[in-house]
């Protein structure tokens, strides 16, 4: 009777071990994702000289379809001035980070608030001057 | 007294199961994002190229300049500081080197490490960078190091290249 009491007791715990890991690792993978997503939106921009709408929604659109990221809550801004050859360009972005607990009582922090990743990447432009892309 | 002991064993397993699992996926996770930022950097580096010889039809490298564009960019990226140190973890460049129409009289040149013994082709003016990270170890005191390479090359179409050197 007493093992199964301690047993029983130790449930949440062996729970946790099970899919914290999980949580972790699925956060691990979106965070790569939007870390990717980042890459490829920098590199496209750096052709241009600067980040237009269309290279944002490609970005949110990846991490809507790809990734199942919401994208109204996805915030990217960046050097929207034309930036010339060899000058650094700025990209920042806002996701909405997924939930990193399984049971309530090993959470910190408020559970209802929302919480969110900021990333923020430079690049050199290689647009040049008079270049017409 | 037994029960007890069995409880508290598999308490303890678990708690090790997890430390494991969060320590490998971090490694993971650290090894993917150093790339990316590696690349990153090699290809604001990749731009710094001589335009009195890109005139001429030379890709030839501003060392100088690359290198310390790399530096820069992996400083703002991965918000580290002049000694290209953060908090944790230490961050080391192993190897910046370039191969352009300067440096060889033709491709495809060959690129090699003594240290680890590696050697590859290369068909156009490219630069190599090789960067390590110190992870502290989580458990037993034993640091684990990350080490990544990337490559930023110009394509180079079918055409006859006379050697610069010649």
């Amino acid at each position: 009777m007493r093992l199964t009491l301690y047993e029983w007791m130790l449930l949440p715990f062996m729970l946790w071990v099970i899919f914290q890991g999980v949580l972790y690792y699925q956060a691990t993978l979106i965070e790569t994702a939007i870390h990717q997503v980042i890459y490829e939106g920098a590199k496209k921009a750096a052709i241009e000289g600067r980040f237009t709408v269309e290279i944002y929604d490609q970005m949110r659109e990846q991490l809507q379809e790809k990734y199942k990221l919401n994208a109204e809550q996805i915030a990217i801004t960046g050097t929207e001035q034309l930036t010339y050859r060899g000058e650094y360009m700025r990209v920042e972005i806002t996701a909405p980070a997924p939930s990193l607990s399984f049971l309530p009582f090993f959470s910190l922090g408020d559970r209802n608030e929302a919480t969110f990743w900021h990333y923020e990447k430079y690049i050199v432009s290689e647009y040049i001057y008079g270049d017409q892309t | 007294m037994r029960v007890v002991m069995r409880a508290w064993a598999i308490f303890l397993f678990n708690i090790l199961v997890w430390v494991l699992l969060f320590q490998l996926i971090t490694e993971v996770k650290i090894s993917q994002h150093l790339q990316g930022e590696l690349e990153l950097a090699l290809h604001d580096a990749g731009l710094q190229i001589d335009e009195a010889y890109l005139g001429k039809g030379y890709v030839v490298f501003d060392k100088t300049l690359a290198e310390a564009h790399f530096r820069e960019t992996l400083q703002r990226n991965l918000k580290l500081d002049h000694k290209l140190y953060t908090y944790l973890p230490e961050l080391e460049i192993l190897d910046f080197d370039v191969i352009d129409h300067r440096s060889t009289d033709q491709f495809p040149a060959y690129f090699t490490i003594t240290e680890y013994g590696l050697t590859w082709e290369v068909n156009s003016p490219t630069i190599i960078a090789i960067i390590k990270v110190e992870l502290p170890r989580t458990l037993w005191g034993l640091n684990r190091q990350v080490i990544r390479m990337s490559t930023y090359s110009y394509y180079q179409r079918d055409v006859q290249i006379i050697p610069l050197n010649v």
